[in-house]
């Protein structure tokens, strides 16, 4: 199992973490390229900020259509491997393109449902992410009352 | 490395242009396409990208589309956060 723990100073709006970007290898020591990711239960796939792919001189695989409750825009779809902050890299992952401000990709539920998001704010926000997912000890009957 | 989109764009717009045949054919697969024809099936994104390069082709010449109808791609890349406006605006 591997686990880290991010502790915000105060309760926060948006899940924001450093993650990373496999842009290469050389003398078999992996090359990364260092990013702010927002972690969104909300997002089906993750995506890349387009300036930001193009900055780490992605190619583009593919492409896609990307649906919001807006429609939908088309999207290039890249090939990454993701490096998450407990140092787990994340291979193969198709990741759409979009414009965001304030980081550099979206991790969606493709990465999350690889284990298990912990969010808690009692004064402030601590989010704690455990890969692979722990057994459900979880009793729903006891919620559920 | 700066990548000339123009077949990139030529073989999406035929993809989708062409979906109602390709669907029932590789529904599901990621398919390769170079120069408007499918030329290879594979079981994962990944498989495709790697299949085509180790082939030779470069970047820009071909993609690999997650062949599904327009109701399967809308559930498998779509996002709930009504904040998020991709594409257009910055969030």
């Amino acid at each position: 199992m591997s686990a880290f723990l991010t502790a915000f100073p105060k309760v926060v709006r948006a899940v924001i973490t450093d993650a990373g970007l496999v842009v290469g290898e050389s003398d078999s020591e992996t090359q990364i390229a260092r990013c702010k990711a927002l972690w969104d239960t909300g997002a089906v796939t993750s995506v890349i900020d387009r300036s930001f792919a193009a900055k780490l001189g992605f190619s583009p695989f593919g492409t896609g259509r990307a649906y919001t409750a807006q429609g939908f825009y088309e999207s290039s779809m890249y090939l990454v491997d993701v490096l998450l902050p407990n140092n787990i890299i994340v291979k193969g992952l198709r990741v759409g393109d979009g414009e965001f401000l304030g980081f550099d990709m979206l991790l969606g539920m493709d990465v999350i449902s690889l284990g298990d998001f912990h969010l808690t704010n009692d004064g402030n926000t601590v989010f704690k992410f455990v890969i692979p997912p722990e057994e459900n000890t979880c009793n729903h009957h006891a919620i559920s009352q | 490395m700066v990548v000339d989109r123009t077949e990139i764009k030529k073989n999406s717009d035929w993809y989708y242009a062409n979906l109602d045949s390709l669907v029932p054919k590789y529904d599901g697969k990621f398919i390769a396409i170079i120069d408007r024809a499918v030329v290879g099936e594979y079981d994962t994104f990944a498989n495709g990208v790697h299949a085509m390069l180790n082939s030779g082709h470069r970047p820009g010449t071909f993609i690999v589309q997650h062949c599904l109808s327009p109701e399967e791609e809308k559930s498998m890349y779509f996002f709930y956060t009504p904040r998020m406006n991709f594409g257009t605006a910055k969030a």
